[in-house]
C-alpha cells in the first residue's frame, strides 16, 4: 500500500492540491486505483479567520474524481482539536489538571485546547501543527477511533484493516 | 455598544462609502487609492462629534481635508453610524449622523446642513426620527408625539445640547452617541512606542498608574493593564507566547531613574533667579519590558527586538486595551506591514478571539491576509476614471462564481481578487461586475 500525504496548509494549496493529486500521486503511478481521503472540518468556512471558502472543498472533491478511483470525506463540523479532545482524560493528563476538570465550553475544539492550555499556563499556550505532536502522541487512539466526531472508522473500512 | 456600520463621505477624494461591520472588515485596494483617507475620515468624524463649536469651525476650514477631486469638489462632509445598544431598551438600535459644509473661497460653508437621531426598538422595526434640525424641532420620547424647540447655532450638533435638558427619554441614546470611540493605529513602524520618557510635558494626559489607550509608551500602558486588569494581562501574555512561542518570558516592570541621572536632569533644568517654571516634570517611574528568547543567553529589552515584533506586541495590546476601553471601533492601517505571512492568520485569530465587541477596520495591500476574511468582510476598491474612492463588497449571489473562478485559475481567493485590481482595464471592468452596486 503508498500513502501520500498532502497538507492543504497555505492559502493558495486548495487549488493546488489537485494538480499536486494529478501530478505528483496518479502521474506518477497511474495504474494504482487511488482513494483520496479528504479530512476537514465542514464548517471550516464559518470560524471568523479561515482560509477556506464555502464550497472550497466541493471543488476539489470534483477535481479529484476525475482521476481518483474513490474519494472519501472524513469529514464532521468539528476541527482537529475535536478529535483530540475525544480523549479529554489524555489532554488532562498531559496538561498535569485535575480529573474533575469540566471540558470548557464555547466554540470548537480549537478554542478549548487554548482555554485548557491556559488553565495550566498562560506563558505556555497550545499551538497547532507541529508542536501539537507530544500532546498527540501522548493521547489513546482507540478511544478517539472509537469517539471522535468525524469517521475515523471510514479509513479502516475503506483499506481493509 | 456594538457599533453596526457607517457611512462617511465628502473628504479629499473619498466618495460616500457605507460599510457594514461585523467583527473585522478589510479595505483593499492598489496604492494612492484613497484607503488612509477612508480611515481618516472616520477619525475625523469622531473627533468632530466631541469637539467644542469652536473647534469645529477650524475643523470645517482645514485645508487638507476640503475634497479637491473635481467630481467632488461641492460635496458636503457625511458621516452617519448604526449601533446597537441592548441596555437602551425601545431604543435600542440608534442610527445618528451628520453632515456639513466645507468652508469655501467665498467665506460660505463652515456650518452643519443636516443632522439625524433615529431610534428603534427591534432590528426589523421602522425608524422613529427624533429630531428636525433643519426646523430647530426634537421629539422627547417614543411616547411623545410632538416635537419641542431647539436653537442650534452653525457649528452646534443637537446631541451637544440635548443632554443638557431634563426630562428627555432619549438622552441615555444621546449620551451612548457622544460617547463612541474611534481609535485609529495609523503607526507603521510601532518602533518608537515602546521607550518611556523620562520627562512629561502639560497637555499630556497623565497615564502613570492607569491605562491608556494607543499610549505613545506601551511599556506604562502594559504595566497599568498588569496592575488593574490581571485577567486581561493574562490574555494578552497568552497571546505572545502563542504568536512566540520561542519566548521564554516576558516581563513588564517600573523602574525608577538613577539618583545621579534624576540629579543630572534637576540640575540642568534649575531655574535662575526671574526665570519662569519649566513647562515639564521629570517622571518618578520609567516602564520596560524585558524578553527572554529561548536562543539568547539573557533577557533583553524589547526595544532590541525587531520591527515586526514590535508592531506585533503594539498591535495586540492596542485591541485589548481597545477592548477595555470598550471603544467602538479600532483602524488599522497595513495591518501586514513587517509580519511573515505565515503570522498572519494566527494574529487575525488573536485580534478576533482578543477585542470583544470592538470593530476593527484593516487597510491591506496583503492577498494572503484577505484570503483568510470572508468575501462580505471585504471592502474593496471600485475601479473609475474620476479619481473618487469608494469601497464596495463582492455581490453576495456572484461569491461562489468569483470563488470558482479563484480556483480555475489556480489562485486563492484573496489573490484573485489583487489579479483582477491589478490587470488594468480589463480587470477592472472584471471586478467592477463582481461588486455591489
Amino acid at each position: 500500500m503508498l500513502v501520500r500525504f498532502n497538507n492543504v496548509g497555505t492559502v493558495t494549496q486548495m487549488p493546488n492540491s489537485a494538480s499536486w493529486f494529478k501530478r505528483a500521486c496518479h502521474g506518477k503511478w497511474p495504474a494504482l486505483p487511488w482513494t483520496v481521503f479528504l479530512c476537514y472540518d465542514t464548517d471550516s468556512y464559518s470560524t471568523p479567520v479561515s482560509k477556506f471558502q464555502n464550497g472550497s472543498w466541493a471543488l476539489l472533491r470534483k477535481d479529484l474524481e476525475d482521476v481518483a478511483e474513490d474519494v472519501v470525506d472524513i469529514a464532521a463540523a468539528a476541527d482537529i482539536e475535536d478529535v483530540m479532545l475525544a480523549d479529554f482524560a489524555g489532554v488532562l493528563a498531559y496538561l498535569n489538571l485535575d480529573t474533575s476538570t469540566s471540558l470548557p465550553s464555547g466554540g470548537k475544539g480549537k478554542s478549548k485546547m487554548k482555554k485548557l492550555f491556559k488553565m495550566k499556563s498562560v506563558c505556555q499556550p497550545y499551538h497547532e501543527g507541529e508542536k501539537a505532536l507530544p500532546l498527540i502522541q501522548s493521547l489513546d487512539m482507540d478511544v478517539i477511533l472509537a469517539t471522535a466526531p468525524v469517521p475515523l472508522s471510514r479509513i479502516n473500512e475503506v483499506c481493509g484493516f | 455598544m456594538a457599533l453596526k456600520s457607517i457611512t462617511v463621505g465628502g473628504m479629499r477624494n473619498l466618495g460616500l462609502t457605507h460599510i457594514e461591520l461585523d467583527g473585522i472588515t478589510a479595505i483593499v485596494s492598489a496604492n494612492n487609492y484613497g484607503k488612509t483617507n477612508l480611515m481618516e475620515a472616520l477619525g475625523f468624524a469622531a473627533a468632530f462629534i466631541t469637539a467644542s463649536a469652536k473647534d469645529r469651525l477650524a475643523m470645517m476650514s482645514y485645508t487638507r481635508y476640503i475634497p479637491l477631486v473635481t467630481a467632488l469638489q461641492d460635496e458636503e462632509f457625511h458621516f452617519e453610524v448604526e449601533l446597537d445598544e441592548p441596555d437602551l431598551g425601545e431604543y435600542r438600535y440608534i442610527k445618528y449622523g451628520f453632515s456639513f459644509l466645507w468652508m469655501r473661497d467665498d467665506g460660505a460653508g463652515r456650518r452643519i446642513t443636516q443632522e439625524a437621531i433615529a431610534l428603534k426598538a427591534d432590528k426589523t422595526g421602522k425608524w422613529t426620527n427624533y429630531l428636525k434640525r433643519a426646523q430647530g424641532k426634537y421629539r422627547k420620547s417614543y411616547q411623545t408625539r410632538s416635537f419641542s424647540t431647539v436653537v442650534l447655532d452653525d457649528a452646534q450638533l443637537a446631541i451637544d445640547v440635548l443632554t443638557s435638558f431634563e426630562d428627555i427619554a432619549i438622552n441615555p441614546a444621546i449620551r451612548k452617541i457622544r460617547d463612541m470611540a474611534f481609535v485609529m493605529f495609523d503607526a507603521i513602524d510601532a518602533q518608537g512606542k515602546f521607550s518611556s520618557m523620562p520627562l512629561e510635558f502639560p497637555g499630556e494626559a497623565s497615564a502613570d498608574g492607569g491605562i491608556a489607550l494607543n499610549d505613545d509608551d506601551l511599556p506604562r500602558a502594559l504595566y497599568g493593564l498588569r496592575t488593574l486588569e490581571q485577567e486581561k494581562y493574562d490574555d494578552f501574555l497568552s497571546a505572545i507566547f502563542t504568536l512566540f512561542p520561542t519566548f521564554e518570558s516576558f516581563i513588564v516592570d517600573s523602574y525608577k531613574l538613577q539618583d545621579e541621572i534624576h540629579e543630572r536632569l534637576l540640575k540642568s533644568f534649575e531655574l535662575q533667579e526671574g526665570e519662569d517654571d519649566v513647562p515639564f516634570r521629570i517622571k518618578d517611574e520609567l516602564y520596560r519590558i524585558t524578553v527572554k528568547d529561548v536562543h539568547l543567553n539573557q533577557p533583553i529589552n524589547i526595544q532590541r527586538m525587531s520591527a515586526g515584533t514590535k508592531r506585533i506586541v503594539w498591535l495586540v495590546a492596542n485591541t485589548i486595551l481597545a477592548n477595555l476601553a470598550r471603544a467602538e471601533m479600532v483602524g488599522i492601517e497595513e495591518l501586514e506591514t513587517s509580519i511573515h505571512p505565515q503570522l498572519i492568520k494566527s494574529l487575525l485569530e488573536i485580534l478576533d478571539e482578543n477585542k470583544g465587541d470592538t470593530q476593527l477596520i484593516i487597510s491591506s495591500h496583503s492577498p494572503v491576509l484577505i484570503q483568510y476574511l470572508k468575501p462580505t468582510q471585504i471592502y474593496v476598491g471600485v475601479p473609475n476614471e474620476n479619481g473618487v474612492a469608494t469601497f464596495k463588497r463582492i455581490r453576495s449571489n456572484l461569491i461562489e462564481k468569483l470563488a470558482a473562478r479563484a480556483y480555475d485559475t489556480g489562485l486563492g481567493f484573496g489573490e484573485y481578487l489583487f489579479e483582477l485590481m491589478s490587470s488594468g482595464e480589463r480587470g477592472s471592468r472584471d471586478l467592477l461586475s463582481y461588486l455591489e452596486a
